[in-house]
């Protein structure tokens, strides 16, 4: 039960973030084919379009986005041919406001046949036709269509009569469009209608790939998702991880002695310290580390960010050059964790103090010390044990800050690039690992509670 | 709001303040408050009345007019920095500096040291890049943070009371549909989602602005909730003109609890960074969008708990067996006993918020390039680590911010456990 409701969250999950993922900006396929435009790196515009076409279908962007659409009962499958999102937009523009799919078609289609002429050494001469052929493709405003139709009119071109069978048929099918365009009206256009594509769609493929470990290929640099994501995932684990242990270590000791008197003066102090904690943003204390610590006005002590130039020859030296570097990185998340954990803490302690149990201990005579830890603190270990899992991802997403102004080559630092680089591939892939780390941390939480206590269960009715 | 619920108010207000911290809060920000609400007469570069050449002018409340489009702007010479203008007299803001007004001779100045025209305005809190007043930047980011964290935590709750009232209310065995809703219903929302798309498509040019993108997505949603809303109204009707009976129980706790647990797996700050990236227009409502958008699951989440509670209470069962129907029992009785733990839940989430604007700032996503924000005034200390007071001043005031409101959250938390 508890893992059917894991895969359909994480069916539903992946969902969400394929449909973020398409509303990015950019063209993945403009992106790698690097030249918008059919210029004379290529013979003929066929030959444009066939390099297009094998790049889509590499990245399967020449597919329909899921498994069905709705679309305008006006519009066809072909619409899927069209390679690459801005184009197939552009065509889902004209065709709304023009009415007639076969003739945006073909008006597409000329129109890179005449820029493909255009950027051909024949075609060099007519710089003012080419200036304004920029600016008429993907554009679905009238009026710029119109005025570039008046300017194709006027323009002759010799005796090249293809290029002349090409200037009149874009002429018609402009004037087609604005027929189109003035009918209005058009009740084809308002009824939806289903279309069914099977699983040749982007979105099982992405999925299906996802679930294998196949990441796909950065948008910036080209190289694998993955290999970027492993580079980056050992320093964060590594970060993480110590901070984590960090806080335990610190927090623990506080949280029981704390529970030994509520409200007595430990007590008050974790708690307005843990408030504290919790209200410190960390890209503050990771800034005030840097103006202090790091620079010569003020204690030198810390490099400001890095993981040093690894010059160092042995192994070991290497280790505590890298050391010396996490040092405030470490110190920044390990606050982030311990006001979580001591919260965590205090609360579990205090409720598992006022059980019987520790009444009889305490009748029983035994010391303080023994009552604290013996029995106090062993059965509040569960939920301490669990809390690990929740409080992962936390400071994972804690850390992208941290390591942002650190310059530490983490998860969090390559995300932060990748949308700044708009590399969406990379950044989409580690948000679902991220959701996946989320999900797979409440499922072992939940888990260890069903092992550890009989008398929760899953099943229907007592789900909480 | 009846006398019952106005006397609870006032007690809570009252027990807000009996402690020594969370009556500073209170006060700390009202403060806050005042200082957004009023921080075109704290911090400007331009007098709030001043007299050149016997002639009298009132050039903030010329701006305002002027944004509103009731008058042109008034200037004794047009162009020039109002600082550098010679007075009979004038009357200036505490703070003489916009939070993004430049002062080039004086580029990260400490405290105190910066002035301009002659010690006539000074930068009592120093300066930052391109000699921006880190004072007037407060005030200016103190606008923001409010709005971010008011705003986004006003829609926040919207969503979250809607979805967790109805998800703790009906449960999973108290919702019922006949089958023709059911088809009526889903036929709607498809519907409804295509024509949301279609007319945002039709009417939406690639040029238009942020405000138009914006205008034209609502009216299209409009209409798609409006087809929504049609067929769902259609489904019911013929039930009751055939008298279909409602027998297919549809487990609301469920379905809407499976939503909020999507969205608490995303991961927050990345979802923020991510989506306020993909915008190619910067604005401060965006953020507002996307901050309600992942927190109104913390609120779904209290108030449904509440709910199960509340349903099982006496006087809703009396209310049911009056006769009353589901929908005003809710509205009426269990709703407005299931607020006092959604305060709490403003109270943390207008903290988280604001700490999570002030991040995305910092990193230089978000809101637009004019505007100061103190996140965007912290991240000039990463360019300059030796300018303190860059690190120290807009620091101190998110973290003074987000601890007032925790501690009016903690303090509402043992109000409403007494």
């Amino acid at each position: 039960m508890r893992l059917g409701y894991f895969v359909l969250t994480f069916i539903a999950v992946s969902l969400v973030l394929f449909a973020l993922s398409r509303l990015a900006p950019g063209d993945p396929v403009d992106k790698y084919m690097a030249v918008d435009e059919p210029d004379d790196r290529y013979e003929s515009y066929a030959s444009f379009m066939a390099r297009r076409q094998a790049i889509a279908s590499e990245y399967h962007l020449d597919k329909p986005p899921f498994y069905l659409s709705i679309v305008p009962y006006r519009l066809s499958k072909d619409m899927y041919q069209l390679s690459g999102r801005r184009m197939r937009k552009w065509y889902k523009q004209l065709v709304y406001s023009s009415n007639c799919p076969s003739i945006v078609w073909q008006y597409i289609d000329n129109l890179g046949q005449l820029q493909s002429f255009l950027n051909s050494p024949d075609g060099a001469q007519y710089v003012n036709l080419k200036s304004e052929i920029q600016k008429v493709k993907y554009s679905d405003e009238l009026n710029q269509i119109r005025s570039f139709a008046k300017l194709l009119q006027i323009i002759d071109f010799e005796n090249r009569t293809e290029i002349i069978t090409l200037k009149q048929n874009l002429l018609s099918h402009t004037t087609s469009l604005f027929e189109g365009y003035r009918s209005g009206f058009q009740l084809s256009m308002f009824i939806p209608k289903i279309l069914w594509h099977g699983s040749r769609n982007q979105y099982h493929h992405w999925i299906k790939n996802f679930v294998q470990g196949d990441f796909g290929i950065s948008d910036f640099d080209r190289r694998p998702v993955k290999s970027r994501i492993w580079e980056a995932l050992s320093w964060t684990l590594w970060i993480n991880v110590i901070s984590i242990l960090l806080a335990y270590l610190i927090s623990i000791p506080l949280g029981v002695y704390s529970a030994d008197k509520v409200g007595g003066k430990l007590d008050r102090f974790v708690s307005l310290m843990s408030m504290m904690l919790y209200a410190l943003p960390s890209f503050w204390v990771a800034t005030l580390c840097i103006t202090f610590l790091t620079s010569n006005e003020w204690l030198h002590w810390f490099p400001s960010g890095g993981l040093g130039r690894g010059e160092s020859t042995s192994s070991l030296s290497r280790f505590l050059e890298i050391g010396y570097h996490l040092v405030l990185p470490i110190f920044c998340v390990t606050y982030l964790a311990l006001a979580f954990i001591i919260r965590q803490v205090r609360s579990t302690m205090q409720e598992t103090m006022r059980k019987d149990f520790i009444k009889t201990a305490e009748a029983k005579g035994l010391g303080r010390r023994q009552i604290l830890w013996k029995h106090g603190f062993r059965n509040s270990l569960l939920p301490l044990i669990t809390l690990f899992s929740n409080i992962l991802p936390a400071t994972i997403a804690g850390s992208v800050v941290v390591e942002i102004i650190f310059s530490i080559p983490g998860m969090g630092r390559l995300a932060f690039n990748g949308i700044l680089q708009q590399d969406w591939n990379l950044v989409f892939t580690i948000m679902m690992l991220a959701t996946l780390l989320t999900l797979l941390g409440n499922l072992f939480a939940d888990l260890l509670y069903l092992r550890a206590d009989p008398r929760i269960s899953y099943t229907k009715n007592t789900a909480s | 709001m009846s006398a019952q619920q106005i006397q609870n108010t006032s007690t809570a207000w009252q027990k807000l303040r009996t402690s020594r911290s969370s009556t500073l809060s209170v006060y700390f920000i009202g403060l806050l408050l005042l200082v957004a609400l009023a921080g075109d007469f704290i911090a400007n570069d331009k007098p709030i009345y001043c007299k050149v050449l016997g002639q009298k002018y009132y050039p903030v409340f010329n701006e305002y007019a002027h944004q509103l489009g009731f008058s042109d702007r008034q200037h004794p010479d047009l162009g020039t920095d109002w600082h550098d203008l010679t007075y009979e007299q004038s009357l200036w803001p505490l703070i003489p500096f916009s939070g993004s007004s430049l002062d080039l001779e004086n580029a990260y100045q400490a405290p105190f040291t910066g002035a301009k025209k002659n010690n006539r305005f000074k930068h009592i809190l120093g300066t930052g890049i391109l000699g921006k007043d880190m004072a007037a930047g407060i005030v200016e980011g103190t606008r923001v943070a409010l709005i971010v964290g008011i705003f986004s935590m006003l829609l926040a709750v919207f969503i979250g009371l809607l979805v967790g009232s109805i998800a703790g209310y009906f449960g999973d065995n108290y919702f019922h549909l006949s089958w023709l809703s059911i088809i009526f219903m889903l036929l709607g929302l498809l519907l409804g989602g295509f024509y949301t798309h279609l007319f945002y498509q039709l009417w939406a040019v690639s040029s238009s602005g942020l405000f138009m993108t914006l205008l034209l997505f609502a009216g299209s949603l409009g209409i798609g909730i409006f087809t929504f809303a049609l067929f769902l109204f259609l489904g019911l009707f013929l039930d009751k003109l055939f008298s279909i009976p409602c027998k297919q129980t549809i487990p609301m706790d469920i379905l809407l609890m499976r939503m909020v647990e999507i969205v608490n797996s995303l991961p927050a700050l990345l979802v923020l960074m991510v989506l306020a990236g993909m915008f190619e227009v910067r604005s401060i409502w965006i953020v507002v969008f996307i901050i309600a958008f992942i927190k109104w699951t913390g609120i779904a989440k209290f108030v449904r708990a509440e709910l199960l509670q509340i349903r099982s209470m006496d006087y809703v069962r009396a209310a049911k067996s009056a006769g009353s129907d589901d929908w005003s029992i809710l509205w009426n009785h269990a709703l407005p006993n299931a607020l006092t733990p959604v305060y709490i839940t403003i109270a943390f989430g207008i903290a988280g918020a604001i700490l999570l604007e002030s991040t995305i700032s910092f990193l230089g996503i978000g809101i637009s390039q004019e505007i100061m924000s103190w996140g965007k005034m912290l991240a000039q200390a990463r360019q300059k680590p030796s300018a303190w007071w860059l690190a120290v001043f807009p620091g101190l005031m998110i973290f003074l911010c987000v601890v007032a409101f925790n501690i009016i959250g903690d303090k509402l938390r043992t109000i409403y456990k007494q």
